[in-house]
């Protein structure tokens, strides 16, 4: 059984096919719609170019080539591990093997209740934001980090009023000041406004639209407000089973939940133990979803020699006309290179740590470069490797 | 023996596929998706079906 239908829940599903596992599957999850997938959410199916119906992980017949059952609509609020049995708003189920594939929900302000306040995880919120969008005119989005970058980019497209307001230095703090100055802009470039180094300190609703007012004492009129402000695990239905649910659900290299040998997870809702670092960590990007249902899906097809999962940082994000990725970690560089690509305004910033190693990598429109350094960072080349392979040959 | 299929007007150049099979798939400089060989034998079509749940766009396919 899979609790969670959404990206690392189907394709554990489908990897357990792909090895041969024959075991019944049950697909389980809150939503009513087929699984569909997050990425297109504050992109294509936001501006409309993506129909919904297009955008699905797993349609009705794949479900059912593949033996795949679902049982859409229903929320799991416990766990009893001990008795193997999952507790859901419509009853109890007993499993042999569970996959906890919850996922992540967005966080939220005191003010995330006000009509026009959106947040943006669920097709629901994408289908709401959308309708917001081609009612009104001015948007402001909170957080100015990947989703609320791609929000903003896209209602820049629908020809919206945008301002950004991040309290950090520059946009994608996470991603490191060089490339969050490049990509403040490009923003700027598109005619959106960014306010860095700003907080929010009041969302009000004032007459039929809404005012914010930041703790500089700037006030803002808008229409419609994102947050994008990070997200946070689906561990709240997990209280009282027993399980390590700190900052995510703690998992060896393999998926396997400590303590529960039936139990596994996998996605943004995992906290996988290291190989190499021997720490634990929780991602919440796709590709490591996709590479955690891989190796889940292996386990419990009882492949013998699966890999253990290294925690793989790469994430990906579309702003108007760039494709940007990002590997490693921006804190664990000490030295930034950047290296730009002569035929086609690509850029690449490379991070180096103490030991000459590659930390860390932002790479734009350049797919070479994000090539080299994806090698290289699952390969442990040393960062003068990659600096040589992306200088120009003279 | 089953056929790989690439839509390249899709591929937005992630290279997930590359990284998951690197035998199989290549990026040009433009940044897609090339498949180095069509043909996929029976003992690597886990591993092209992998590369092909990879891609974020859906822009690959295994056919037969
Ligand atoms: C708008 C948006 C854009 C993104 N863009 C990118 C991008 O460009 N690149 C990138 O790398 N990553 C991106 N991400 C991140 C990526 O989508 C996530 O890492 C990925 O979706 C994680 O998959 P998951 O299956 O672990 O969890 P989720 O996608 O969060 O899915 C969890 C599923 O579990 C269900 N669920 C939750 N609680 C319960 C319960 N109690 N009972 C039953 N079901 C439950 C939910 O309804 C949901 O279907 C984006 C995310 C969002 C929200
Ligand atoms: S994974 Fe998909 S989008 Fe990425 S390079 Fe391969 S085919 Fe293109």
């Amino acid at each position: 059984m899979i609790v969670g239908t959404s990206v690392a829940g189907v394709r554990a599903a489908q990897a357990l096919r792909r090895n041969g596992g024959e075991d019944e599957i049950l697909l389980v999850g809150a939503e009513s719609h087929l699984p569909y997938d997050k990425p297109c959410l504050s992109k294509g199916m936001l501006s409309g170019a993506v129909a919904p119906e297009k955008n699905c992980l797993l349609t009705e017949s794949a479900a059912a080539e593949l033996g795949i059952r679902t049982a859409l609509s229903q929320r799991a609020v416990g766990l009893d591990p001990e008795a193997a049995v999952l507790h859901t708003t419509a009853g109890r189920i007993p499993y042999d093997r569970l996959v906890i594939a919850t996922g992540a929900s967005a966080r939220t302000l005191p003010w995330s209740d006000l009509p026009g306040v959106h947040s943006l995880r669920t097709r629901a919120d994408c289908e709401a934001l959308r309708a917001d969008l081609r009612r009104g005119s001015r948007l402001v989005v909170v957080g100015g980090g990947f989703i609320g970058c791609e929000v903003a980019a896209t209602a820049r497209g629908l020809g919206l009023d945008v301002t950004i307001v991040e309290p950090e230095a520059t946009l994608l703090p996470v991603a490191g000041p060089e490339l969050g100055a490049l990509a403040g802009e490009w923003h700027a470039g598109h005619g959106a406004r960014v306010r860095v180094g700003e907080a929010v300190r009041a969302i009000v609703r004032a007459g039929g639209g809404l005012v914010v007012e930041l703790r500089g004492g700037e006030v803002l009129d808008a229409d419609c407000v994102v947050l994008g402000i990070g997200a946070v695990p689906n561990t709240g239905w997990l209280e009282g089973s027993g399980l390590d649910i700190a900052d995510g659900i703690a998992c060896d290299a393999w998926g396997r939940v400590h303590c529960h040998e039936n139990v596994l997870a996998a996605g943004d809702v995992a906290r996988w133990q290291d190989p190499v670092s021997g720490t634990a960590r929780r991602v919440e990007h796709w590709t490591n979803a996709t590479e955690q249902a891989a190796v889940v899906g292996k386990v419990l097809a009882g492949a013998s020699d699966v890999a253990a999962h290294r925690v793989n940082t790469y994430v990906w994000s579309d702003q108007y006309d760039r494709t940007m990725s990002f590997v490693g970690r921006r804190a664990c560089a000490t030295r930034v290179t950047r290296f730009d690509d002569p035929r086609k305004n690509g850029v690449a910033f490379v991070g180096a740590d103490e030991q000459g190693g590659l930390a860390f990598a932002a790479v734009v429109n350049w797919p070479r470069a994000l090539l080299a350094v994806r090698k290289a960072i699952n390969g442990g080349v040393p960062c003068a490797v990659v600096e040589e392979q992306l200088t120009p040959a003279a | 023996m089953a056929a790989i299929r690439a839509d390249r007007a899709l591929c937005a150049g992630y290279a997930n596929c590359v990284m998951t099979a690197e035998t199989y798939f290549e990026l040009d400089d433009d940044g897609h998706v090339e498949v180095r060989r069509d043909e996929v034998p029976e003992k690597d079509r886990e591993l092209v079906a992998e590369a092909v749940e990879a891609c974020p766009v859906a822009a690959l396919r295994i056919e037969g």
